[in-house]
């Protein structure tokens, strides 16, 4: 359930990053997530489309979410934004 | 695509960032941890699932060391303040959180929480500050809230197979508490399974075995809290 909170945050970081960088559009979003990190992958997909359907910004972008097989990681890797 | 005519593909740019997804939460913990030592106190954060006797620990704890040591609490649930009212009949200072909802709390919260204890009780020293988590097993684990100490509480019915089951609470705690121990006549819960696998998860963790309300093992615990505080 926390996953949205997180998802939450990432959005803030990207509007951040955006702004910075001048961008307007957000193409893909690169995130890695441990597996002791305690985060449904599943939901957290889910908060991050449900978001984006009401973000122009982050609205067409592609969420990649990374995997590793152990770790408790929870990190904002990388965004290719126009 | 660009829309402005110039016939141009916008320039399209990667930005590696590498920053946790919980960068903005983990600044303002820090903040919290420089807040609570300002005051001269450690924080404790308490974890578990809804009944496993965080408040009734609290209770004992405040009776038993209150004479020693100045405490704080600041309550997490997600509606009433009845937990607020049972440490308030203590005489303690304590600030209820209610999340109206959301399964955790986080620093923000947190940092409300302590400018509100600071103002209401006038209260500029400290020894020690206890967060009591909102009851869930899942959630709380990932928020760093500021404290100094985590401690995550299992009671004898809930079963011994939960460190297995919810390993991130118990991999990010320092300490380990069985609760309700009275009870252990009267459930299957096999410690040494629980301490066991617990272990695996997280080989630092510090095992406790208590019960609130027989007192059993109360004694370890506040030698704990006094070892705590005395860092």
């Amino acid at each position: 359930m926390h996953e949205i909170s997180l998802v939450q945050n990432l959005v803030k970081q990207i509007h951040e990053l955006a702004e910075q960088n001048k961008c307007k559009r957000i193409i893909e979003v690169f995130v890695e997530i441990g597996p002791m990190a305690g985060v449904v992958i599943d939901s957290f997909r889910f908060a991050y489309e449900t978001m984006a359907a009401e973000d122009e910004l982050i609205q067409k972008s592609k969420l990649t979410i990374n995997c590793p097989t152990n770790g408790n990681q929870l990190i904002l890797q990388k965004i290719i934004m126009e | 695509m660009c829309n402005c005519g110039c016939n141009q593909e916008p320039e399209q740019k990667t930005i590696n960032v590498r920053q946790s997804l919980l960068a903005a939460n983990k600044k303002l913990a820090d903040e919290n941890r420089l807040l609570i030592e300002k005051m001269g106190a450690l924080a404790i954060n308490m974890i578990s699932s809804p009944g496993a006797g965080k408040t009734t620990l609290l209770e004992k704890t405040i009776e038993l060391m209150d004479a020693r040591i100045k405490i704080a609490v600041i309550e997490g649930d997600i509606e009433t303040d009845r937990d607020a009212a049972r440490i308030r009949a203590k005489g303690i200072p304590v600030v209820q959180i209610t999340t109206g909802g959301a399964c955790h709390l986080d620093a923000n919260l947190i940092h409300r929480a302590i400018h509100q204890l600071q103002d209401e009780y006038r209260l500029n020293s400290l020894d020690l500050l206890i967060i009591e988590n909102v009851g869930n097993l899942v959630c709380p684990a990932a928020f760093d809230l500021g404290e100094h100490q985590r401690i995550v509480l299992l009671s004898v019915p809930e079963g011994s197979d939960k460190p297995a089951k919810y390993p991130a609470a118990f991999a990010g705690s320092d300490y380990f508490m069985i609760t309700k121990t009275d009870l252990m006549p009267y459930f299957d819960f096999k410690s040494q399974e629980a301490i066991q696998e617990a272990m695996q998860i997280n080989p630092d963790l510090q095992v406790m075995e208590l019960s609130a309300t027989s007192g059993q093992g109360m004694d370890k615990w506040l030698n704990t809290i006094e070892n705590i505080i005395n860092t």
